[in-house]
């Protein structure tokens, strides 16, 4: 105890003696300007860097990082959506993200990943009630899921089905024509609807109504560009996955706030 | 032990301590004295001034702090209008923020390494908490190696092993700067393995956020510390 007490009698007159050195040199520096001692002072402005400061010059010329822009953040490893101005989060959400599966291409010579690209992307465009056209690999994935070939489907051009009908386009319809001249619409797009014959899945061509899902990018769509986008769902089980093929997937009422409030140009940062 | 009973069992090391005590007590009253001249020297100076020459006083006394503040400040902005995908670590509120273009990716909670002296004079290594700009050399895995250097080993009170390279001594995944500096995660093994304990002048963040932002980091990406 005593020790101590010693021990802090010592470090008490440590920092009485510092702070009195401090005290001397204000009072230094006070002693200078009131003699108006000019070569000194210049000095004593250089070591403590007050005259030629290039710093300050340089604090002034970069101005302060402006917070007005809001943007839009998405962590893949998180699969959360944060929608942000400046510092603050404005919004905040779970979401799903690319599954990072692979799927190697008709030939095998390439393949798609579904990954969610990383960087910086842009909202180019907003939908509301967005209507799904499948790319081709939906076509080729369910046909490797049921074990059926491929075939796509061209305007104009007839694919012969076992019954002696065959499959071909009219107007903006996949038609099945029978021999009898009659035609039939095959049912518009829909999952698990997609039309099979022959052992093949057939690839309807853009345009038709067969190449056209409703409902299930959910109820908003805002578009990044690349077939990339940020829509809603008509699974909401998947938030919270990674199981989407690249877009960012958030639940309805979470795509209807932020069609609300994004506006095209909006940045989007993936990480 | 009363105190009675110690001065007649210590009486020499008493009176020791005694006059310690009193040599500081006629130390803090000279200085005293002195600091009572000063001041009042400062106040007869002051009242004998001019209002500019008192601001022009203040500013440069004030400077010193200053300056300090301003390159952190100029450096917080510099990070900010980064343009490029960067890591940013505030020393003070032991946050590491992944930025890009003045939007805000993520910001994770950090410790940072104490500032240390390590070794017996003169040959000793000063391990400072970095401030400034640094760019990412390399980034490891658990399966990466690492040097540990000998200075880890003498600030941890471990004898150094021959082979002092350890695949994971860094974690699960890290980042390794210029200069020296690391980010790091609890390894699981090796001198690091401690949670009390963080590498002097270094950063260690949980392997879940090193994890999320890795496959963003590439070699070369500027790193603010301020």
């Amino acid at each position: 105890m005593f020790v101590g007490i010693v021990a802090a009698v010592l470090a008490a007159s440590a920092w009485f003696a510092y702070s009195t050195m401090q005290v001397r040199f204000r009072r230094d520096v006070n002693r200078i300007v009131f003699n108006r001692n000019w070569e000194l002072l210049e000095r004593v402005k250089r070591e403590v860097g007050v005259v030629n400061d290039s710093l300050q010059e340089e604090l002034a010329s970069s101005p302060a990082p402006s917070a007005s822009r809001p943007y839009i953040v998405v962590s893949i490893a998180d699969r959360r959506l944060w929608y942000r101005q400046g510092d603050e989060t404005l919004y905040t959400t779970r979401v799903a993200v690319g599954s990072g599966k692979t799927l190697v291409k008709h030939g095998g010579r390439s393949e798609y990943k579904f990954d969610t690209p990383r960087g910086r992307l842009v909202v180019q465009s907003r939908e509301a009630d967005p209507v799904w056209v499948p790319p081709d690999w939906h076509y080729l994935e369910l046909a490797r899921k049921k074990g059926l070939g491929v075939v796509k489907l061209a305007r104009g051009q007839v694919i012969p089905v076992p019954d002696g009908a065959v499959v071909t386009v009219s107007g903006n319809d996949v038609v099945k024509r029978y021999p009898d001249g009659r035609e039939v619409a095959y049912g518009s797009g829909e999952e698990g609807k997609e039309i099979i014959a022959g052992g093949n899945v057939i690839v309807p061509p853009f345009g038709t109504n067969q190449r056209k899902y409703s409902g299930v990018l959910g109820t908003h769509r805002l578009n990044l560009g690349d077939g990339y986008a940020l829509h809603g769902t008509n699974v909401p089980s998947s938030i919270g996955h990674a199981v989407s093929h690249g877009c960012v997937r958030l639940r309805n009422e979470d795509i209807d706030y932020l069609y609300g409030m994004v506006a095209v140009g909006t940045p989007v940062y993936i990480y | 032990m009363s105190l009675k009973e110690f001065l007649r069992r210590h009486a020499r090391f008493a009176w020791a301590l005694a006059g310690i005590v009193l040599a500081a007590l006629v130390f803090d009253g000279l200085v005293l004295q002195r600091r009572a001249r000063y001041l009042a020297e400062t106040a007869r100076l002051r009242a004998g001034m001019s209002d500019f020459e008192r601001v022009r006083t203040d500013a440069i006394l004030g400077s010193g702090e200053k300056r300090f503040e301003m390159m952190m400040e100029l450096l917080r902005r510099q990070a900010k209008g980064d343009r490029e995908m960067h890591l940013a670590i505030s020393v003070d509120s032991s946050r590491m923020y992944l930025e890009r273009d003045g939007a805000l990716l993520r910001s994770i909670p950090v410790e940072v390494g104490p500032e240390r002296r390590i070794g017996i004079a003169p040959d000793t290594v000063r391990l400072a908490v970095p401030r400034g700009t640094r760019s990412v050399q390399a980034i490891l895995g658990a399966k990466d190696a690492w040097e540990i250097p000998a200075w880890v080993y003498a600030d941890r009170g471990l004898s150094a092993p021959e082979h002092s390279q350890l695949a994971g001594a860094l974690g699960p995944r890290a980042i390794v700067l210029d200069g020296g500096t690391v980010i790091y995660s609890l390894p699981t093994a090796g001198p690091l393995n401690d949670s009390l304990y963080v590498l002097p002048g270094s950063i260690r963040a949980s392997a879940a956020d090193l994890e999320a932002i890795a496959p963003n980091l590439s070699t070369g990406m500027a790193v603010y510390f301020y």
